[in-house]
């Protein structure tokens, strides 16, 4: 009934054209009117509570050093320096994506903040050198998701302390599958150029060798960037969250000093940074009442538990966890997904001999899965928010879809082959 | 669209109301995104003056954490309505893109007014959060910051958002802009 | 149930991960509802916290009856209602003499002021015994040796003590601590050697020392929907009460606690190589008490009149038989 309700209400508020994120918020407002005995001040509290967050303060400072890069000029240096090294690789620029991704990665736990950043200096400077716009939005939805596999990790963090499982095992185990992730996301670029070459416009001007090195002396401001964001990190001086006030700080700085950064550019990069993360928090909104209003039901725990008494063998089950996961993943955004399930999800694989290691890796790469799904794919909505709304969520759902079935079929792989998720964790001790 | 617009003015004394409304809530929206942007200035600024206290004194203002999560909730509430004005969110329009003009306006009137139940629904829950807030005068946990104001920016915010888009259904269909300047009435 | 009686369906919001003793003992009050009512009353446990309610927003989310039961760490509703939430402090009980002489002032205290909030408490879930050490990446071995560093705790009075005690104290969210430690952002973090391994603490931190004080044992508190619990037959009302008198009794027992400790402590020496000096010195306990009730006056000062009796009366009786 309460899924009827959902869906009726979904498809009517959607269709209109409505504001997607009071779409989903109405929706919300609804289930919980009619089937919570009219508790929706628990929807208000639940988007208090997400977003009086201090560690997603790392989203709109990620995406405000993003902007400054780009109002300095000095994120146009760096990609005409870059261009060159990538000229003879088919999809150019948009590897760049999914590297520095990776190396945000690696400072950031959360998706859709890698997302955030990566997006808010490569989208306008892949723009404007020609790149199709859906082709750079999905390999930056794809490549955010290497935020949760590499350490640190909010998702793994949150399993670990949930399921009294190593965390240094858990991020150690990523580390394999995010970089598969990548690879194949890149194998992905190379193909899908190889097919429609005008996605990533070749680099008009031959340049030598000698040039080029000397050229990529210009990336020196984004690798400032990075060392003051990983640096400060693994200097023991900042938190995750606070790194990214750091390289803010450190943004304007070399901003004003070596680039064309002034006073305006500043409250120009801050306008920007406030209207991006506006839309992004709309959805997010609207997400967080909708996901509040079946949660409170406790129906994934109910539904988990009927299955649980089916008798099913230990890989079908796997199988249903892994569709069931896709399946909410449309709707909810991972983490609340992750919490709803994970009581019964935990103590059920893990009683059928699942590692439990391998179990978190596997659920993180569903999060992200879930993350590139419509209609409520946040790192989809942050690429449409960094793109001013210039590419239409349709598109950019489509254009992540290889992205998503690329997860997929790693999915099908550490499952077929869990020595691959398995094989870090086991040599490392702490 | 465009068409639409010109054909507004038609009854000139309403034209000229409309307009002035149309500027008025530019305005107001805009000064409250400018405050949006203090907080996020605010923000960045405190967490990086954070890490230095830290490394220079061994700790950091006990206010940092919960100060700057205040501020990102104001910012999320304060930009809102500015966003609605310059019509940045996003909609799904793939069935609206095959409609008719007046089926458009039609289905455009509806999804106005389901920002603007979402809204209502919202801010009557957020005005009892305001008043229970003032009524025990609540703080923050550590550091002990007053909290009325930030909760009264989540109620204003969805309030005036909600006002905006009922005041849009009766203004020509509006156009994305991707510029800062005012969207419609902007002469 | 008779051919009239309808079955009655509560949801039991639990934030508790199913592995803590705390979930078991839920489970078996939800059991125990069931069987004593014939099975008329019927309780979900929705656990792990997947109804996504905060404890911070406890004394809201109650009002609504979503969920109609619930269990919630008094500690964590500071927030809304600091009378409640500061019963006891850090550095207030150190041994279960103490805590049992005080154990009826607070179980009353607890009940009026959730009545205040309009909440009503059926029972209570002893929290418990739990000894909190510093877990550290150098050496720690007194309070003089946390001078310099660096400290991670939990809360606002954990904070004011070590301040009072020279040592700086900050929060870090839990999310950022296993991160903070392992980088060095913090060189220290005040936490249960029971509960260590649930964040892996054990891989950032070698070394750890008690600091002769457990984690505020103030009872967790059941608490249920006024208007939902006022619907209940009287039948369905005894079987819930019924069930609450079996959880009382299991979980105010603290026999076996000590055991506990020592089993906790040897196992991350054994499997993690974690180094416990002697736990600190008679005096460094006394400093922290003395610190300690220097804080929470201070703050049941700024929690209002009455908060000021209850903190007198409580710690006149702490202070009297001594
Ligand atoms: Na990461
Ligand atoms: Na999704």
């Amino acid at each position: 009934m309460v899924w009827l309700v959902m869906g009726g209400t979904l498809l009517g508020t959607v269709l209109s054209g409505a504001i997607l994120g009071s779409a989903l918020g109405l929706t919300g407002f609804v289930i919980l009117h009619f089937f919570s005995d009219g508790a929706t001040s628990l929807g208000v509290q639940a988007v208090w509570n997400t977003f009086n967050k201090f560690t997603l303060t790392a989203i709109p400072l990620f995406i405000l050093l993003g902007e400054l890069l780009v109002k300095s000029r000095l994120a146009r240096d760096v990609y005409q320096a870059l261009s060159p090294v990538f000229a003879r690789l088919p999809g150019g620029l948009l590897h760049t994506n999914i590297a520095v991704c990776g190396l945000f990665g690696a400072v950031s736990g959360s998706s859709m903040a890698v997302a955030a950043a990566v997006g808010a200096v490569s989208y306008p400077e892949l723009k404007a050198r020609g790149y199709s716009r859906p082709a750079v939005v999905g390999s930056l939805a794809g490549g955010g998701t290497l935020g949760l596999m590499f350490p640190p990790s909010l998702s793994l963090l949150i399993y670990g302390a949930f399921t009294e499982t190593s965390i240094g095992k858990l991020f150690v185990a990523g580390i394999i599958p995010g970089v598969l992730a990548a690879l194949m996301f890149m194998v992905w670029i190379v193909v899908m150029s190889l097919r429609t070459p005008s996605v990533a416009p070749a680099s008009k001007e031959k340049v030598g060798f000698y040039p080029t090195l000397k050229g990529l002396l210009n990336i020196w401001p984004l690798l400032a960037l990075i060392g003051a964001v990983l640096g400060s990190l693994f200097a023991g001086l900042a938190t995750p969250t606070e790194s990214a006030g750091i390289g803010v700080a450190a943004a304007i700085l070399i901003g004003y000093v070596f680039g064309e950064l002034n006073l305006k550019g500043i409250i120009e990069a801050l306008f920007s940074t406030v209207v991006t993360f506006s839309v992004i928090s709309m959805v997010f909104l609207g997400a967080v009442v909708l996901a509040q209003s079946i949660s409170v039901l406790g129906l994934p725990q109910q539904l988990l538990s009927q299955v649980n008494g089916l008798g099913i063998s230990p890989l079908g089950l796997i199988m249903i966890v892994v569709l069931l996961y896709v399946a909410m993943g449309a709707i909810f955004d991972g983490l609340s997904m992750m919490i709803m399930t994970l009581p019964i999800v935990f103590p059920l694989l893990t009683g059928l001999g699942y590692d439990a290691i391998w179990l978190g890796v596997l659920i993180t790469i569903l999060i992200e899965i879930g993350m590139l799904t419509p209609p409520v794919g946040m790192n989809i909505f942050v690429l449409v928010g960094v793109a001013k709304g210039e590419v239409k969520l349709g598109e950019a759902a489509v254009a992540a879809l290889p992205y998503w079935l690329i997860l997929l079929a790693l999915i099908g792989l550490i499952i077929a082959m869990p020595r691959i998720v398995t094989f870090l964790p086991d040599i490392i001790t702490f | 669209m465009q068409a639409d617009r010109k054909m507004d003015p038609s009854s000139k004394g309403w034209g000229a109301v409309a307009d002035r409304i149309d500027r008025a809530i530019f305005l107001i929206s805009r000064m409250f995104a400018f405050l949006g942007v203090v907080s996020v200035a605010g923000m960045a600024a405190l967490i990086s003056l954070a890490v230095v206290m830290r490394y220079a004194l061994g700790s950091p203002f006990a206010f940092t954490e919960e100060l700057s999560a205040l501020m990102l909730v104001s910012c999320v509430f304060l930009t809102l309505p500015y966003v609605i004005v310059i019509n940045q969110h996003i909609r799904v329009e793939l069935a609206v893109e095959s409609f008719g003009r007046t089926a458009r306006r039609i289905a455009f009137a509806i999804g106005q007014l389901v920002f603007v139940a979402f809204a209502l629904v919202f801010f009557v829950n957020a005005w009892e959060d305001v008043k229970f807030t003032a009524m025990l005068g609540l703080r923050t946990e550590v550091a002990r910051i007053t909290l009325l104001p930030f909760v009264s920016c989540m109620a204003a915010g969805v309030a005036l958002s909600g006002l905006i888009a009922l005041w849009q259904i009766f203004r020509p269909l509006p156009v994305q802009t991707t510029s800062y300047e005012m969207p419609e009435g902007g002469h | 149930g008779t051919a009239f009686s309808e079955t009655v369906n509560w949801r039991f919001n639990n934030n508790f991960p199913p592995t803590r003793p705390e979930s078991a003992y839920i489970r078996d009050l939800a059991k125990n509802v069931a069987k004593f009512s014939n099975g008329d009353f019927k309780i979900d446990v929705i656990e792990g916290g997947g109804m996504n309610l905060k404890d911070a927003d406890a004394l809201r989310w109650m009002q609504t009856g979503t969920p109609e039961i619930a269990f919630v760490n008094v500690a964590f509703v500071a927030r809304d209602a600091p009378a409640i939430a500061q019963l006891l402090i850090f550095g207030s009980v150190s041994n279960l003499d103490e805590y049992w002489r005080v154990i009826p002032e607070i179980k009353s205290a607890l009940i009026d002021g959730f009545d205040k909030f309009n909440i009503s408490v059926v029972g209570f879930i002893g929290l418990p015994f739990v000894e909190q050490s510093f877990f550290c990446r150098q050496p720690v071995k007194t309070l003089a040796d946390l001078k310099g560093k660096k400290v991670r705790v939990g809360n606002l009075a954990q904070i004011k003590v070590f301040e009072a005690l020279g040592v700086s104290a900050q929060t870090i969210p839990q999310e950022e601590l296993y991160t903070a430690l392992q980088t060095g952002v913090v060189d220290c973090a005040l936490y249960p050697a029971k509960y260590a391994k649930f964040i892996s603490l054990q891989e950032v931190t070698k070394y750890a020392v008690y600091t002769g004080f457990p984690y505020n044992p103030v009872p967790y508190v059941v608490m249920a929907n006024k208007a939902k619990l006022a619907r209940l037959s009287p039948e369905n009302r005894a079987a819930l009460d019924k069930a609450i008198a079996v959880l009382q009794e299991d979980s105010f027992k603290f026999e076996g606690g000590a055991e506990a400790e020592v089993a906790a402590r040897k196992d991350l020496t054994e499997t993690a190589g974690v180094t416990w000096f002697d736990d600190f010195s008679q005096e460094d306990v006394e400093a922290i008490r003395e610190a300690s009730n220097q804080v929470w006056g201070q703050l049941a000062e700024a929690a209002g009149p009455d908060a000021l009796a209850t903190h007198k009366m409580i710690l006149g009786l702490l202070k009297g038989n001594e």
